[in-house]
């Protein structure tokens, strides 16, 4: 089977899961009902303003979510559904299957990320003025991200989509990485949806009580460039701006990528020769 | 056939692990709010339920007990469990007394933690005089909490067949109420609803007895019961494997 068709069966597999139209169905309630729920009045380039603060602001936990049901039963499936043995005599071998299963994953990213927007779009548009799409940032800065303020309004969002969905995809690939040791979906959803849970109680009950405290930092810096922050935005704000540009960003992001993607294929590689006992 | 399917719940190796990460992240809590003197640690023994408690009683119910109902497929047993020599409605039943038991235990074991921690820390006994009644109060309001989400859990995860749509759909439903405001809420609103009717309001036990909304709670709670479970049996039965 070529590349391309095994990718197209690739998707298909994994877009036939009832457990992310599950998860789809509530997370699109609620970020609906976030969005709707305190709307703020309307100012000159609003709309723009609020679509480039919804993802820092509270999209990236459905983002996650999805993510998170979506990868958990990637590699799992097979075994789950008894066909593993098939798999075993695939003519390509499995590592070639691997490949394609991460560049579904990129695609699977890539699709959550814009349903977000366009129903982002969609309820915003029904509060406010859409004008203003190549106005510069300066006009209306969003107070999430600190990006180049000759900006336009659509270089910030196509920004803001390229980089979510590479920090959606290195997430996808971790929890890729977690399944080799892993079997079970529910166990997966448990250990990577409770870590991102865990950062997120960090945040928002723990630092609270130790925010003072020398200790305290270690786990902060973890939480503020670990997989939250990420997702969060936290590479773009203006603490970080000072460092890092935003096109160095995307660098960093690439880079990481392409180290997860190796690991995984190492790894997988390595659990073959585990198995086989040489 | 009750105590062999309790057994099955307890044995299970996350059971260790889960109270072991209770343990330590309630000793870091203490310690934590020991920093700011005894009464803050006795406040937090009093919130123990709020988020530590509530989300611990969740974890149990949704990844570990809930498990048996779908133990048998992932197992490949299904077809043999079917042919129980009792019927397989009384297997159901058994179950769902089963989970309900375990997930009362997990709720006392939790209540051990949070009392011994306290005593760890602060064996002060003027702080000990009112705290009997504000435990009592916690816990029984845990007890009622962990038993209708139980139910609730085992008849989602008999419906959809899958413990992976159960984590979901209950972990949403359950973990609202942690990320809505309660005092900003209308009342009978849908967000209000979100973060009352789904029973991990009962179980933070925060602020329950002053709730005025209680009919309408109370038929809430039971119509969406009465509605799952003639759902559950309706389907199961459908399929066969009553």
């Amino acid at each position: 089977m070529g590349f391309y068709k095994l990718l197209f069966v690739e998707g298909k597999k994994l877009i036939f899961q009832r457990d992310i139209y599950i998860a789809l169905f509530i997370c699109t309630v609620l970020f609906w009902l976030a969005i709707n729920s305190n709307p703020e009045p309307s100012s000159p380039f609003q709309f723009w303003k609020s679509l480039a603060s919804v993802m820092p602001w509270i999209g990236y936990w459905f983002v996650s979510v999805l993510i998170v049901v979506g990868v958990a039963r990637c590699l799992p499936f097979e075994r789950e559904q008894g066909m593993e043995e098939l798999i075993h005599t695939y003519k390509k071998g499995r590592l070639h299957l691997l490949v394609v299963k991460q560049v579904t994953l990129l695609i699977y990213c890539a699709l959550v990320v814009f349903y977000f927007y366009l129903l982002a779009i969609a309820a915003y548009a029904m509060q406010y003025d859409t004008g203003g799409l190549f106005a510069q940032v300066r006009m209306a800065e969003s107070p999430y991200v600190s990006v180049n303020p000759s900006w336009t309004f659509a270089q910030l969002l196509l920004y803001e989509y390229g980089y979510l969905v590479l920090a959606a995809y290195i997430f996808a690939l971790s929890i890729l990485f977690l399944s080799f040791i892993i079997k079970r979906s529910v166990f997966i959803i448990m250990i990577a949806g409770g870590s991102f849970a865990a950062g997120e109680i960090f945040y928002f009950f723990l630092l609270r009580y130790i925010g003072t405290m020398e200790i305290s930092k270690y786990p902060y810096f973890i939480n503020r460039y670990g997989f939250n922050g990420m997702l969060g935005f936290n590479y773009l704000d203006s603490l970080t701006a000072d460092y890092i540009s935003a096109i160095q960003v995307y660098g960093l992001f690439a880079v990481i990528i392409v180290l997860l993607f190796l690991l995984n294929l190492a790894a997988k590689r390595w659990m073959r020769h585990v198995a086989l006992g040489d | 056939m009750l105590l062999w399917e309790i057994r099955k719940i307890i044995g299970n190796r996350w059971n260790l692990a889960f109270i072991l990460c209770v343990v330590s992240l309630w000793g870091a809590t203490l310690y934590l709010s020991g920093q700011a003197g005894s009464y803050q640690i006795y406040n937090r023994t009093l919130s123990f339920w709020h988020v530590l408690g509530s989300l611990s009683v969740g974890f149990f119910i949704l990844f570990i007990s809930t498990r048996i109902f779908i133990s048998d497929k992932e197992d490949q047993v299904k077809e043999v469990i079917l042919a129980t020599r009792y019927g397989k409605g009384s297997l159901l039943l058994t179950r769902m007394l089963a989970v309900i038991t375990c997930s009362s235990i997990c709720i006392a074991t939790l209540t051990i933690i949070q009392v011994f921690g306290f005593i760890l820390f602060i064996p002060n006994e003027t702080d000990m005089v009112s705290l009997p009644l504000h435990l009592s109060r916690a816990l029984l309001f845990a007890l009622i909490g962990g038993t209708l989400f139980s139910i609730f859990a085992a008849c989602v995860c008999l419906l959809f067949n899958s413990q992976t749509a159960t984590v979901i759909v209950c972990g949403f439903l359950f973990g609202m109420t942690y990320m809505l405001r309660s005092d900003l809420l209308q009342s009978y609103s849908l967000l209000w609803l979100l973060d009352k009717g789904f029973f991990s309001y009962l179980i933070r036990a925060k602020g329950v007895v002053m709730e005025l909304e209680w009919p309408f709670l109370l038929s809430w709670y039971g119509c969406l019961l009465f509605l799952l479970i003639s759902a559950t049996i309706k389907i199961q039965a459908r399929r066969h494997e009553l």
